[in-house]
């Protein structure tokens, strides 16, 4: 806004008619400024026509960076997200199949019972995201076009200003379906006499005689955005017609059918018979794109701040995929465009290549890294001699850095890997479905490491029966040997064997345990789980309690609770997570800025508006903060502004010119005269008034009331 | 020579349509003098106008030629035209069908139409061989457009300036003088009686069917029938229409003891007892647009659920419209009161809730400022509610807990929230002027208490401690 | 039994009531009956006391419930033997033979000689207009025009008579041929005058022809050129109406048009609104062009006649009478210019200059005065002879014809001495005064008329399954509406003398209406009515917006103007309403309206 603001006042100067203002000028630029202008325009008209040939990345570090390196930046770029768009708008376009096959049968074949209304009526409910409704609604067109027979239009609100132009739109759309349009327009035209008024229902009746059409399905995209009088009329007279036009109706329900219907007149809801259709929540198709982002696969991965931060933009602020993807995208190109190294996200070989062929300043960057930072300190950290020494090799000779980062980078992935099959295993094993979002976000964290999640699962495992236990074990190790698809994971036995073995022997005890007992009659169960039968409440009776169960322990009991043991402490060593972005050359995959893509998509220009006029020492370089506002040297736009805060809600424009005024000659009268000062209290006030701070007052005359209020 | 319709033919219509024997045969008689000009039938909704309009007129045009004349009619749907010119083209061209003769050029005006009609009349003059040829026009709810009113005295002037043209006009609401042309005579259209809605439904037979066949589910049907006026539709809403449909509604569930044989049609009381429900809730009234046979999506799709926007909308975009309504419902002065950084929500206890808007019966009453629904705030009010209220909210139903205020204020979100809210119509732009989002415009909220409270609540944030009375 | 003024009626009545049934009735007759008491105080002749007849059973038809309902709220418990006043002397004095009579049915009371009455009738008594409806009444809808009458006069081809008569009068009553004018003889001397003036002598004229509708006007003006019909080829009429030709464009399309198809000049519709204008002015401004256009003709006077005359007067600059004005006063041709209009102040609308070219004549025709020249132009209007007869073109040779038309006439006379056919007119009388309305409730007891059921009886007209007459407001609506939409209705109406702002939203009226009913519920609870409480619920918010929709549907309330764009918005629900009908109109207007909401009518 803040830039519009700048353009707008321009136009708005020169559209004010105080262009008298401007005849006479300090800067000489002042007049050129309309030229400016339209210059400024045309760059921005052929911006867009820029093909993607031309943009090039800039060279980083200084332009030294070669530009094969910048071109493969922009290579990487482009194919990387190329996959993880292509990706996600599958999966957008998946998550809608339910919903049309359902109404293509809802329209195809739906038969009102005697006495329910007349036009039938689908009620697609999709959540409060707006963004996300054209592309159901093209799909759904789409769709029912080639399943029935007969026209399908879309109606947006702002086609549909009132009753005619709707009706206009209704039969243009239709008629232009017409396989034939020539024909059409010729039985359109009427053969016999004058052609009828193109809102005329009449000739949507014609086109349905002539195609035979067994439907026409009028599809209101957002309906809540219609005047509900219009949707009352428009209703009302498609009830008239339906004894000739088979009419279907579709309405886009953003909020709820109960507000809808509520709005709508008795009198047109009765002719309603509607069916509701819910579209899978937003909510739920995140989480699905989320898996799709961070695959173990993927070349590039958003850290948590960035991530955390982009879901409670999805939660609290807007709730639809396309800003979120259009965030991602963002990230992306960030982190292609900024980040030198992010040439080393290339598949394994690829990588090698690249990292041999790096340039001096590459590896300069590298051992800036904080995570070689770190890496460096832990090498030396112990006081283990060769360790130290190959820290300092790698801090000197660049060859072994290379090797070192070959051998990390392969490494990185192996972890990564490994990461995500222990999130898997943590998913799998678990009771409760837990978000895959937190778990990544917690991974990445580090946090998941002895968190209440890993602990629950230990806890629940020592209170299992040992039927429980076995399918647990059973499932693990089914994930391990198969995989599992959500995670993109194929089974990964070769690399667990000894996990799998330790498991299975486990299982093997229980399995004995489990049997005899079962020929013993008498239920197996570790000590833990007997603690917990009966809630005894004083301290006493629970000692007492406690030696009893002791005591009645059976030897099977015991040895299972040993088994419960060890298989507590095998899962525990196993599901131990680190956090990856301590790991060297961690910041090649994972890009973790914030605060670039919040300036990008959620600016505040009426903060930033409303600092920089208060005190435009910050914005401004060339006034010392240490003067106060309130003087000459200060913007004149700035000073009327901390006038403006100071004034009541009206005021009047003489005595903010004479304080104005009074200020501006304060101390230094020397070159400002009446017509100069006058021209910059005019331009002060009309940027003002641009932005949206002032306007004339209605109750007084010659007052300006205030109509923005402070701090909002 | 004077032709009166015979009554056998009569005797048909009224078996169609019972209790009206009078009027159709007086509308009979009046159509059939082919003298007669405007002819003007009223009478409240579903009480049969339009239907024995054509009735009549289809038998006329038929019975007639054998007594030497020949009658054509076209009936003019006028809800169908949209603008006045529509009506005027729509009635050229459904003359022009009728009488078989090409319309030529298209009419704009009244006058054109008044031409054009006169040439077909003379046309069908001359075509037909038949000593006279009558045409009559009906105009079919012509008052229940307001556009179409203008044109009324011009239409009823047809009949004088065009011999042997008769218009009928079917409305709702005569009032005296409408047409602006004395003693045109009015035919009356009362309102069925309990008596004559019983008759007329009993001539319907229901589905499903009782088992004892026709006759003893006709006969069940009309003491149901009956029963439905009595309880429901008397008091709701009493024409034919509706209360048929209110029956058909009924039914299926009314007669489900006796198809399941709990009870046998005899004991019709008994069934009465069991079914007493369906005519105490008025559900079935007002039948929700949404059929019940609801098609379920996937059960891990998470469902709307009623007022689905508490659950749906984003946080901060529930927060803008809670504090829409406080700017609704509260006058401008007390915002001081409710919402001053650091009033204590003791304070802010005052009239509690909505429980006591029934305002006592006295002689001189204050409209409580409930009643009088929502009224305009602007939009920088709205906004410095919002941060009020956001301050005070508990982070309940909001990602991420503890973020500062500060960052959201005049946030590009929070205005393309707003944004997002209006045209979902859940706030709507009152005053025409100025920007959408500019400070000073004058805005409305749109939802009632119901909601809002759900949504509040959502956001925790308690609604009464914020609102006067 | 006859009821004696001293045999106590089932229907008490005070003093209260009257008072305030006279009070009702002044305020709502219009001048027609409010000089009524005078007139009938200077002389007491029969068919005066007739009369009044009307009034008082007007206030009996509409106000019975009020009635009942002021004496509830006084609980006056007067007995009936003071002060029970004849209703047509309002004098109280009862004395032997001469006593006050009460109508069975309606309490109409009256005295004997009043009535003309000589003796107490034995049984049962009803006054006429009871009598009229029981009649009408007993009949069996379809068979009420069937029963078959006992004498038939003996004359030849009377079925035949018959048929020709009613064709002949039918078409007079539906208007197809004009009735003659009673009364206006000067009226049309005048305009004859000008139009021949201008016919023959060429002159410009121009006159406006003032009068209520259906007083006549182009029955006059047609009647008039009718008279010049033999001088008819020597000029053209051009009939233009306000309410048709809606702007100047069209009007001089049709004007251009009408003369074309009588000068047989060919009209091109493409011709611009202006250029038609300029050719026309030409045309008629100077008529030797008329020699090339076609050859023959010497210069034709032209008769314009307006009707609607102030409907033109709204057109833009009113160019079309400007000019039209301007050549009948400029003689530029011999045209005439008539305008028929209802509006009095007509000549106020005009503009300056088009008033000042405008010659300031005027014709006044008025409705009949009084009851009896009423009734006579209604009487005219179905008496008909040979010479009509014939002029309308039927065969008046036949024999028996002259006797029937004589019959007929006997026939007449005699209906129009029944008190139920004077009652009938009269009604029409005070309602409009208007003639077509007459004739209009004319058209079924003549059309019925047939050898089975011939003597026209005056019951045929008042019987209330057939009557044409227009409905006098919305009220009749009323009578359909659900109990519901009745007492939301009724809340509505108390809202605007309860809170004196005359407009209120659904919220309001719903929320009255929710307070009326629970109250009344606890009332009856209260008083242990529990039967009649069963009818007494109160229905949610949606049932009730239906039924509000439905009243705004039928006009009974209308959109106030407040609320601006705020109203396109929010639809029925949050726009502001006005009620149509007034709270004291609605008890009147609804039979079997229920106890509670008489009550809530009847007080705050």
């Amino acid at each position: 806004m803040s830039v519009n603001g700048d353009t707008a006042s321009i136009s708005g100067i020169d559209s004010n008619d105080q262009q008298a203002a401007y005849i006479f000028t300090r800067h000489e630029d002042v007049p050129v400024l309309p030229a400016k202008r339209r210059r400024g325009g045309r760059s921005s008209i052929n911006g867009l026509h820029h093909d993607a040939a031309e943009i090039r990345f800039e060279s980083l570090m200084g332009g030294i960076e070669g530009p094969e390196f910048v071109d493969l930046r922009m290579k990487l770029y482009r194919e990387s997200w190329g996959a993880t768009e292509g990706r996600i708008q599958t999966i957008l376009e998946a998550a809608n199949e339910d919903t049309l096959s359902k109404v293509t049968d809802f329209v195809l074949n739906t038969t009102i019972p005697e006495g329910m209304g007349t036009l039938p009526t689908g009620f697609i409910a999709t959540g409060p995201s707006i963004a996300s409704q054209s592309l159901l609604f093209k799909q759904i067109a789409g769709r029912l076009k080639s399943q029935i027979n007969g026209p399908v239009v879309t109606l947006r609100s702002g086609d549909a200003t009132n009753l005619k132009a709707a009706l206009k739109q209704i039969i243009r759309d239709t008629t232009h379906q017409g396989v034939d349009p020539v024909d059409d327009d010729y039985m359109l035209a009427g053969h016999d006499g004058p052609n009828l008024l193109n809102y005329d229902l009449e000739l949507l009746h014609r086109y349905v005689v002539a195609h035979n059409s067994e439907r026409v399905v009028v599809a209101f995209q957002d309906s809540e955005a219609f005047d509900p009088v219009l949707l009352a009329d428009i209703i009302k007279l498609f009830d008239c017609w339906i004894d000739r036009l088979p009419f279907t109706l579709l309405f886009g329900i953003a909020t709820s059918v109960e507000l809808f219907h509520e709005r709508l007149s008795r009198a047109a809801s009765r002719c309603l018979y509607g069916t509701q259709f819910d579209v899978e929540q937003t909510s739920s198709i995140l989480e699905r794109v989320f898996q799709v982002i961070v695959g173990p696969y993927v070349p590039l991965r958003l850290g948590p701040n960035l991530l955390s931060s982009l879901m409670a933009r999805q939660h609290d602020h807007v709730q639809s995929i396309q800003v979120f993807t259009n965030s991602l995208k963002y990230a992306y190109m960030f982190h292609f465009y900024t980040n030198p190294l992010s040439i080393l996200t290339q598949p394994r070989k690829k990588t090698d290549e690249t990292i041999q062929s790096l340039q001096p300043l590459h590896i300069q960057t590298v051992r800036e890294l904080p995570s070689f930072r770190r890496l460096i300190e832990a090498l030396i950290g112990d006081g283990d001699k060769d360790r130290s020494i190959h820290a300092q090799d790698m801090l000197q000779n660049n060859s072994i850095l290379l090797k070192e980062m070959e051998i990390y980078s392969c490494m990185n992935s192996t972890k990564l890997l490994n990461l995500w099959r222990r999130m898997c295993v943590l998913t799998r094993s678990n009771k409760m479905t837990l978000s895959k979002i937190e778990l990544y976000l917690q991974a990445f964290k580090g946090t998941l490491n002895g968190s209440d999640t890993v602990r629950g699962i230990l806890d629940s495992i020592k209170h299992m029966a040992p039927g429980d236990l076995i399918s647990l074990v059973d499932t693990i190790t089914g994930v391990v040997k198969t995989g599992d698809s959500d995670y993109q994971l194929e089974g990964w036995l070769q690399d667990d064997q000894e996990f799998v073995s330790k498991l299975q022997d486990l299982r093997m005890k229980t399995l004995k345990l489990y049997d005899e007992a079962k020929k013993a009659g008498k239920p197996v169960r570790s000590s833990y789980a007997a603690h917990h039968k009966g809630v005894r409440t004083t301290v006493i009776a629970q000692k007492v309690q406690l030696s009893y169960e002791k005591s009645t322990l059976s030897k099977h009991d015991l040895e299972f609770t040993g088994v419960v043991d060890s298989l507590t402490v095998v899962l525990k060593e196993y599901l131990t997570f680190d956090q990856p972005q301590t790991w060297f050359l961690s910041e090649v995959w994972i890009t973790d800025f914030v605060s670039p893509s919040k300036d990008v998509f959620t600016p505040r220009p009426r903060h930033v508006l409303e600092n920089s006029l208060s005190n435009p020492s910050d914005k401004l370089p060339g006034c010392d903060p240490s003067v106060e506002i309130l003087s000459s040297s200060t913007a004149p736009t700035a000073i009327l502004y901390n006038m403006y805060l100071e004034s009541g809600s009206i005021i009047n424009i003489a005595d903010l010119k004479t304080s104005f005024f009074s200020i501006m000659e304060g101390e230094d009268s020397d070159d400002l005269d009446e017509k100069t000062l006058l021209m910059l209290f005019y331009q002060a006030l009309a940027e003002l008034k641009l932005l949206g701070m002032i306007k004339q007052s209605r109750k007084k005359v010659d007052h300006l009331a205030k109509s923005a209020w402070r701090g909002l | 020579m004077l032709s009166l319709p015979n009554e056998l033919l009569l005797s048909t219509i009224n078996s169609a349509f019972p209790c009206r024997q009078q009027i159709i045969r007086s509308l009979a008689i009046l159509l059939s003098l082919k003298t007669s000009k405007n002819i003007v039938l009223y009478g409240s909704n579903a009480t049969g106008k339009s239907a024995i309009a054509k009735a009549v007129l289809g038998l006329l045009s038929k019975s007639l030629p054998n007594q030497g004349t020949t009658l054509r009619h076209a009936i003019i749907r006028t809800a169908e035209c949209i603008t006045p010119r529509h009506l005027v083209e729509k009635t050229v061209r459904a003359v022009a069908d009728v009488v078989g003769y090409k319309a030529s050029n298209r009419c704009e005006s009244t006058s054109q139409m008044v031409n054009e009609l006169e040439k077909m009349a003379f046309w069908m003059q001359s075509q037909h061989s038949y000593p006279s040829s009558r045409l009559v026009l009906a105009f079919d709810g012509i008052d229940r457009q307001s556009m179409h009113t203008a044109a009324l005295p011009a239409l009823a002037k047809l009949a004088e300036l065009i011999p042997g043209v008769t218009c009928v006009f079917i409305v709702t609401n005569a009032m005296n003088g409408f047409l602006h042309a004395p003693g045109v005579p009015h035919i009356h259209f009362p309102s069925y009686t309990k008596a004559e809605l019983q008759q007329i439904l009993s001539h319907i037979v229901p589905t499903p069917q009782l088992s004892g066949g026709e006759g003893e589910t006709k006969d069940v049907w009309f003491r149901f029938c009956g029963i439905v006026w009595d309880s429901l539709s008397k008091h709701s809403s009493a024409d034919l229409v509706s209360m048929r449909s209110l029956c058909f509604r009924l039914w299926p569930r009314f007669i489900r003891p006796i198809l399941d044989g709990t009870h046998t049609a005899k004991e019709f009381s008994k069934v009465m007892v069991v079914s007493k429900y369906l005519f105490q809730d008025e559900a079935a009234l007002v039948p929700s647009i949404v059929s019940e046979a609801k098609i379920p999506i996937g059960t891990d799709v998470p469902r709307t659920m009623p007022h689905g926007i508490a659950s749906q909308l984003p946080y901060y975009s529930r927060l803008l419209l809670v504090a829409a309504y406080f700017a609704s419902h509260n006058k401008p002065a007390t915002d001081q009161l409710f919402f001053m950084k650091g009033a204590a929500p003791k304070r802010r206890k005052k009239g509690g809730g909505t429980a006591k808007t029934r305002t006592s019966i006295s002689n001189h009453r204050k409209i409580s400022r409930k009643l009088l629904g929502p009224q305009a705030f602007i939009m920088e009010r709205m906004l410095a509610i919002f941060s009020a209220i956001l301050a005070d909210a508990d982070g309940r139903g909001k990602y991420a807990k503890g973020r500062a205020f500060g960052d959201v204020a005049g946030s590009s979100d929070v205005q393309m929230a707003i944004a997002t809210l209006m045209s979902l119509r859940l706030i709507i732009k009152t005053s025409n002027s100025g920007d959408v989002l500019e400070g000073t415009s004058k805005y409305r909220v749109a939802v009632n208490w119901d909601v809002i409270r759900a949504v509040a609540r959502s956001v925790g944030v308690e609604p009464e401690d914020y609102l006067e009375e | 039994m006859p009821k004696g003024i001293l045999t106590p009626s089932g229907r008490k009545r005070g003093p209260k009531p009257r008072k305030s049934v006279i009070f009702q009735d002044i305020e709502e007759k219009d001048l027609g009956f409010k000089d009524l008491p005078d007139y009938s105080s200077k002389n007491k002749i029969a068919d005066i006391s007739e009369l009044q007849l009307p009034s008082d059973d007007d206030v009996e038809d509409e106000e019975p419930d009020v009635v009942a309902d002021v004496e509830n709220e006084a609980g006056a418990e007067s007995d009936e033997s003071d002060e029970l006043a004849c209703s047509i002397c309002n004098s109280l004095t009862s004395k032997r033979g001469n006593q006050i009579l009460l109508c069975d049915r309606c309490d109409f009371a009256v005295h004997q000689q009043c009535y003309m009455l000589p003796k107490v009738p034995e049984g049962e008594w009803l006054c006429q207009v009871c009598e009229a409806k029981r009649e009408d009444l007993a009949l069996e809808p379809v068979t009420a025009l069937e029963e078959i009458s006992s004498k038939l006069p003996d004359i030849r081809g009377f079925e035949h008579h018959l048929q020709t008569m009613q064709t002949f009068l039918l078409g007079r009553l539906t208007g197809e041929c004009r009735m003659p004018l009673h009364g206006h003889d000067e009226e049309m001397e005048k305009l004859h005058q000008v139009v021949k003036q201008t016919v023959l002598a060429g002159e410009g004229n121009s006159m406006l022809v003032i009068g209520a509708r259906g007083v006549g006007k182009t029955t006059l003006v047609d009647a008039v050129i009718s008279d010049l019909s033999d001088h008819r080829d020597n000029f053209h009429v051009v009939r233009l109406n306000g309410f048709i030709h809606t702007d100047d464009k069209l009007a001089l399309k049709d004007i251009w048009r009408q003369l074309g198809r009588e000068m047989e000049i060919e009209d091109d519709s493409k011709a611009t609104a202006n250029d038609t204008l300029q050719s026309l002015l030409a045309l008629l401004s100077h008529p030797s062009e008329l020699a090339e256009i076609d050859e023959g003709h010497t210069t034709k006077s032209v008769v314009f006649i307006l009707d609607e005359f102030d409907l033109f007067t709204t057109h833009p600059r009113q160019t079309l009478l400007y000019n039209l004005f301007d050549i009948a006063q400029a003689r530029k041709a011999p045209i005439v210019v008539l305008g028929l209009t209802t509006r009095v102040d007509v000549a106020e609308a005009l503009e300056k200059r088009v008033k000042s070219r405008f010659s300031h004549r005027y014709i006044h025709l008025s409705l009949p005065r009084s009851i009896p020249a009423f009734r006579d132009i209604c009487k005219g209007s179905l008496t008909t002879s040979i010479e009509d007869l014939q002029a309308a073109g039927f065969d008046v040779e036949l024999d028996g014809m002259s006797e029937f038309v004589a019959y007929w006439q006997t026939m007449i006379d005699d209906l129009c001495k029944e008190h139920v056919f004077k009652y009938h007119l009269e009604t029409l009388f005070y309602k409009t005064k208007s003639t077509p309305e007459f004739l209009t409730s004319c058209i079924l007891p003549v059309a019925n008329l047939s050898t089975k059921n011939f003597p026209l009886k005056a019951k045929a007209f008042v019987a209330s399954n057939t009557s044409l007459s227009a409905p006098d407001s919305k009220l009749h609506i009323l009578q359909g509406l659900s109990e519901l939409e009745l007492a939301l209705l009724i809340s509505a109406a108390r809202l605007d003398i309860i809170l004196d702002t005359d407009t209120c939203n659904f919220a309001m009226v719903y929320d009255e209406y929710c307070s009326l009913t629970s109250r009344h519920k606890i009332h009856t609870s209260s008083s242990g009515m529990t039967a009649l409480g069963a009818g007494v619920k109160v229905w949610g918010r949606d049932v009730a917006l239906g039924a509000w929709e439905r009243l705004a549907d039928y006009d009974i309330l209308v959109p106030a103007g407040v609320g601006g764009t705020s109203a396109r918005d929010s639809g029925t629900v949050g726009r502001m309403w006005k009620a149509d009908v007034a709270l004291e109109e609605i008890a009147g207007s609804v039979s079997g309206l229920s106890f509670a909401m008489a009550k809530w009518c009847r007080e705050i």
